[in-house]
């Protein structure tokens, strides 16, 4: 809260509120990125779901995300990065509206951005919720942790913005990486060392280690979504936006997987390891396992400490995904709406006033307490995931037109959300998610109608694509 | 090999890092942890998967990608 109101700057332009002037460097950038990345799924949904189906949940996300997601960051954040200098690009919506001169491709896509977004953000409310339950044992209710949870957000982005939100996750990417060792550690010291741990459920929970509580084809359908959906959050999108340089990318770029495997790793294993002293987690309680573990084993004082780590990392995606509502809001339904291509001085207020409101209506949806954590964010993760394939269509793919993309939106989105429902029969899905699905159906859609329909090549389009005369740049097919 | 197909190579190795990734054969068998006493084979696998993934990344930063001042 403090740096919250040392970043605040009276007279702030609304382009320095949601986009801190794109002048981040390397470290900031890094925390802004990985802080926006990592949430409330994993310090509480990753212990959660490792409780139940044991270490293949660090593989789960750790042998796909940690890797292809940073290597996709170069795919889309480089190219988006140069459009952003050019063109003050700032959502995905804005590259799609504007790569083809469509104001309705822009409110459609922003529409289901939206959609998706909203009930990630609902995520770290719950997560807030069910620490401060955990921690103290049932002492504070959830909607206390939950509102607690909220106001602070709020209060630092609403003073902050883009930067005040980055300086705070900073700071909170270094004490949920710290804190995450910290805790692995205190927890394998308790259960008496890696070793011990591992050979008991070995023992007693062999399905923990034999992978028997989770398919093959669940595994490989989900490395692929979380994978193609992390670039295209809009809330780590805008933030690839950010640095000053694209070298301060590549760094991030190159530090992300180190970081993202060793998150994982120790927050699955404690995860797993947590299912010996406290036995019998029935389905989305489990995601109370690690508050629950400090709460046993951690004197109060560092079951404090460490709980601000799960805090930190829950708060730092909250913060971004309030700041990607605004620029939504801004970028890509009200400056259409009044025909103008920039922002003025008094969308500050207009910014401030949505991170409100849309806090508010996470708090809400969070105290229905809808299902676990993972089960959330494996549905929001896919419907991001079938937003991949229209933005580097719209960054390297020249003789794609817009019906191409809407189609391809249509049908992917339609597939996302008519599979789970069971609109379309579950049995088309062979065992993968329905997202996998969704993104294969709006592939073909996107191949054929970009075939079927008439090129779309315009003057902007041309200067589009000059923009990337780099060695680093595809030549557009 | 120019840029542009050392790019198509790399997306090409992701693809099939992502297909290899399923390591289906040590699937729900019996596999007690050997190394350290707490690390199984398909552990250890999978952690392969993820340095293979790395160097993909370390190669498109260091090789591949120049900024638009460094040319």
């Amino acid at each position: 809260m403090i740096l919250g109101v040392r970043s605040y700057r009276k007279g702030a332009s609304a382009s320095d509120y949601l986009m801190a002037s794109r002048e981040f460097k390397f470290f900031i950038l890094f925390s802004a990125v990985f802080g926006a990345n990592i949430s409330a799924v994993t310090l509480i949904g990753v212990p959660g779901t490792s409780y139940h189906v044991g270490w293949i949940t660090w593989a789960y996300f750790g042998t796909a995300w940690a890797w292809l997601s940073p290597l996709l960051f170069y795919t889309i954040g480089n190219r988006s990065w140069l459009l952003g200098k050019k063109y003050d690009i700032v959502t995905i919506s804005e590259l799609l509206g504007k790569r083809w001169e469509s104001k309705g491709l822009q409110y459609f896509s922003s529409l289901f951005l939206l959609f998706y977004l909203i009930p990630y953000l609902m995520v770290g409310v719950i997560g807030g919720g069910r620490t401060i339950y955990g921690l103290t044992n049932g002492f504070i209710p959830y909607w206390v942790g939950a509102l607690a949870v909220t106001i602070v957000v709020c209060f630092y982005v609403f003073l902050g913005g883009m930067r005040g939100a980055a300086w705070v996750n900073a700071l909170q990417t270094s004490i949920f990486l710290i804190g995450g060792i910290a805790i692995f550690f205190v927890i394998a010291y308790s259960l008496g060392g890696f070793n011990f741990a591992t050979q008991t459920i070995a023992d007693k929970y062999p399905e923990l280690l034999n992978r028997t509580n989770m398919s093959w084809q669940r595994f490989f359908s989900y490395g692929i979504i979380v994978s193609l959906a992390v670039p295209v959050f809009p809330n780590v999108f805008s933030r690839l936006l950010t640095g000053k340089k694209p070298s301060e990318l590549k760094k991030t770029v190159l530090l992300y997987p180190i970081a993202g495997l060793l998150i994982f790793i120790l927050m699955a294993y404690a995860g797993m390891w947590g299912r010996i002293p406290i036995p019998g987690l029935k389905g989305a309680s489990s995601d109370g396992i690690l508050p629950l573990l400090l709460a046993k084993y951690a004197p109060a004082w560092m079951a404090g400490v460490l709980g601000a780590a799960i805090f930190s990392a829950l708060m730092s995606t909250l913060d971004s995904q309030l700041i990607a509502i605004g620029q939504i809001f801004l970028k890509d339904v009200i400056i259409p709406i009044r025909k103008s291509d920039t922002l003025r001085q008094n969308d500050v207020i207009i910014g401030r006033v949505l991170v409100i409101l849309f806090a508010l209506i996470a708090f809400i949806g969070a105290l229905i307490q809808p299902k676990s954590i993972i089960n959330i964010i494996e549905w929001s993760f896919g419907g991001f995931a079938c937003m991949f394939l229209p933005v580097v269509a719209a960054l390297y793919w020249k003789r794609c037109g817009k019906f191409a993309i809407f189609g391809s939106i249509i049908v992917s989105q339609f597939l996302s959300i008519a599979l789970p429902l069971g609109i379309v029969p579950k049995s088309i899905l062979f065992g993968m998610l329905p997202a996998f699905w969704a993104m294969v159906g709006g592939f073909i859609t996107l191949f054929v109608l970009a075939y079927i329909t008439p090129k779309q090549e315009t003057e902007l389009s041309k200067n589009f694509f000059s923009v990337f005369v780099t060695p680093s740049a595809y030549k557009p097919l | 090999m120019g840029r542009h197909w050392k790019e198509i190579l790399i997306y090409l190795c992701a693809a099939i890092l992502l297909i290899i990734r399923v390591d289906f054969w040590w699937w729900r068998k019996k596999i007690y942890p050997f190394i350290f006493g707490w690390i199984t084979i398909p552990m250890l696998y999978q952690f392969l998967i993820w340095v293979a993934g790395f160097a993909l990344v370390s190669y498109i930063c260091i090789s591949i990608w120049k900024d638009p001042d460094e040319v």
